[in-house]
């Protein structure tokens, strides 16, 4: 039960916004918390254990923090935290890395002659454990750090975790932000239900017309790599970064509309991410709870270890610059680490880490070069063509990311990636060979027309426009127009039904 | 107060409003640049700020800079 199904859509969604709606206040966070169980029920049936044990951990270990701090006790508060880390984030390793640890234990030993001694058989994962363990984690350091006092309510906990919209991709939300708005039972009230909606069914317009109909593409190339070459991987490498945006900031619309129906606002996740101009400024932008976890649960308390300091301290002497770049290095090494293997247990994805480890180093290794030569020769500088040449190198860097994260191991995107380079011919683009991988000429014009749409309104959002505002103003008519369009423009020209294969929302495999 | 606001010039020279209230929510300090903020802060006012400190609430304005720093040294 996706969040674009019509199962969800049609069915789910409505019933619990009608039960919702129809209970007293009191009670509607229990409904929330009821359908958020329901929703993980019929998607991971038994391994719903998972997240309830999680909401019993971190709910008995942030009592027992605050507990323990009351009485000065700071052992046994570190304690505490040492231990509620350790749950969460063993059972993350256990059914999420275990077969691979064990795959590549093997592998070693039997360099040695030995083994195999460990099953590498994939467990089967709770949907959504990358996310909640995140968020889990969050608690309890805002707890550790007094930002926020324990929560003394398991059953709001269980919402803050589980709560149905952010569960299978998230936004990863803080306790501090959502976890207090979840219980409040706010009204549905018509201008939420309605702005709810409209954002559901442009998320759904992304997903099914642009993302889905990508993918027919990407599959064609990237099940099949050894028979392209050239241009052929680079469109499908392009194709899969659209997809991959289309999808998931799709399916964040969708989230952000059913959570704004309870009246409830949901972080942000992306911020117009391809009108960046460095690779910094687009990971601030794409997946920004994910990066801002990072930032504030690993980057901030890893560049403050005494170990870092002392570090940085006795680089300081050798002047500003390299102490910048020695604690950066440092700090934005475990980050990007851990934000690779975040995302799954591959060796491809560790290298998609570090290939952002390395790109984000070198910025800031050449800043005050650039600032100095912006700052020689202003007219270039700050010209709009040099903004233009910034965000399309963000881009080719962007896509050699994810050419790299689609493949289905790091052999495959080496493979990709110099079979792209090496049979580079322009001419495949107006040969007939981008007409043979799945899509007519039909598709990619619908794919553009509505890519077109996309971009008209990030430019609106870019230049601080409120894009939902601006279409309610327009005359009944109009506006009317522009909500059945959109709605037609999903009937007519989503991916769906014969001839193509449902697709499952990428990130919640992660 | 005078005192943060010198060293949050020496850190980011940009900044020229000392009224400024949303130094991290509008983007203006990046981490680095609340990293290097930090170091300057223990060392002038020899106090330990933990990362749990590091909040928008504590950084976006040189006035709960100041508190926070007040705040740390009336705990110490």
């Amino acid at each position: 039960m996706a969040y674009h199904t019509a199962l969800y859509l049609f069915l789910f969604l409505p019933a619990v916004c009608l039960i919702y709606q129809l209970v007293g206040v009191r009670f509607r966070p229990w409904i929330l918390l009821a359908a958020s169980l329901v929703f993980y029920w019929c998607i991971s049936g038994t391994l719903m254990i998972y997240p309830l044990v999680a909401v019993l951990l971190i709910h008995d270990v942030g009592i027992w923090m605050e507990t323990a701090g009351r009485e000065k006790e700071e052992k046994q508060r570190r304690g505490a935290l040492v231990w509620g880390l350790a749950g969460l984030l063993g059972i993350l390793v256990w059914k999420k890395y275990g077969s691979f640890l064990a795959a590549n234990g093997n592998r070693v030993l039997q360099l040695f002659g030995m083994g195999p001694f460990f099953s590498a058989v994939p467990a089967l994962l709770p949907i959504g454990i990358s996310f909640y363990t995140l968020q889990a984690v969050g608690y309890l350091v805002d707890v550790w750090y007094k930002r926020i006092p324990a929560e003394r309510g398991v059953e709001r906990l269980g919402l803050f975790l589980t709560f149905f919209p952010c569960i299978m991709e998230g936004p990863i939300c803080r306790y501090g932000q959502t976890g207090l708005v979840l219980w409040e039972g706010r009204p549905i009230t018509w201008e939420n239900l309605t702005k709810g909606v409209q954002r559901i069914l442009w998320g759904l317009a992304k997903k099914m017309v642009v993302a889905d109909r990508l993918n027919i593409l990407v599959q064609t190339v990237y099940g099949n790599y050894e028979s392209y070459s050239g241009v052929v991987i680079g469109v499908a490498a392009c194709c899969y970064t659209i997809q991959l945006y289309m999808e998931f900031s799709g399916c964040m619309d969708m989230v952000a509309g059913s959570g704004e129906i309870f009246g409830i606002c949901l972080p942000e996740n992306f911020r117009q991410p391809f009108f960046s101009k460095s690779v910094p400024e687009f990971w601030r932008r794409w997946h920004i709870t994910l990066g801002a976890w990072f930032k504030d649960y690993m980057f901030y308390p890893v560049s403050m270890s005494s170990a870092l300091r002392k570090f940085g301290r006795r680089l300081s002497g050798k002047g500003r610059y390299l102490a910048r770049l020695g604690v950066s290095a440092g700090a934005l090494f475990p980050v990007w680490l851990c934000n690779g293997l975040w995302h799954g247990p591959r060796w491809s994805f560790l290298f998609f880490g570090m290939y952002y480890f390395a790109l984000i180093l070198l910025s800031i290794g050449v800043e005050p070069w650039v600032e100095k030569w912006k700052a020689r020769i202003p007219i270039v500088g700050n010209s709009r063509v040099f903004a233009g040449f910034q965000i399309l190198r963000t881009w080719v860097l962007v896509v050699i990311g994810e050419l790299f994260f689609r493949a289905e191991g790091l052999k495959q995107g080496i493979g990709m990636f110099w079979s792209m380079i090496k049979g580079w011919q322009f001419s495949q683009m107006w040969d007939g060979s981008l007409m043979k991988l799945g899509l007519d000429w039909m598709d990619f014009l619908v794919t553009g027309v509505m890519i077109g749409m996309v971009v008209l309104v990030s430019i609106l959002l870019e230049r601080g426009k409120d894009v939902r505002q601006e279409v309610g103003r327009l005359p009944l008519p109009f506006r009317w127009g522009v909500y059945y369009g959109v709605l037609l423009g999903i009937c007519v020209f989503g991916a769906y039904g014969e001839g193509y294969v449902p697709v499952d929302l990428i990130y919640a495999n992660f | 107060m005078e005192d943060v606001w010198i060293i949050l010039r020496q850190v980011e020279p940009g900044v020229d409003d000392i009224n400024c209230e949303d130094l991290i929510d509008g983007r203006i300090l990046d981490s680095f640049s609340v990293l290097e903020l930090i170091g300057r802060l223990e060392d002038y006012f020899e106090i330990r700020i933990s990362p749990g400190e590091v909040t928008a609430a504590n950084f976006n304005s040189v006035r709960s800079i100041w508190n926070m720093v007040q705040r740390l040294k009336q705990g110490e």
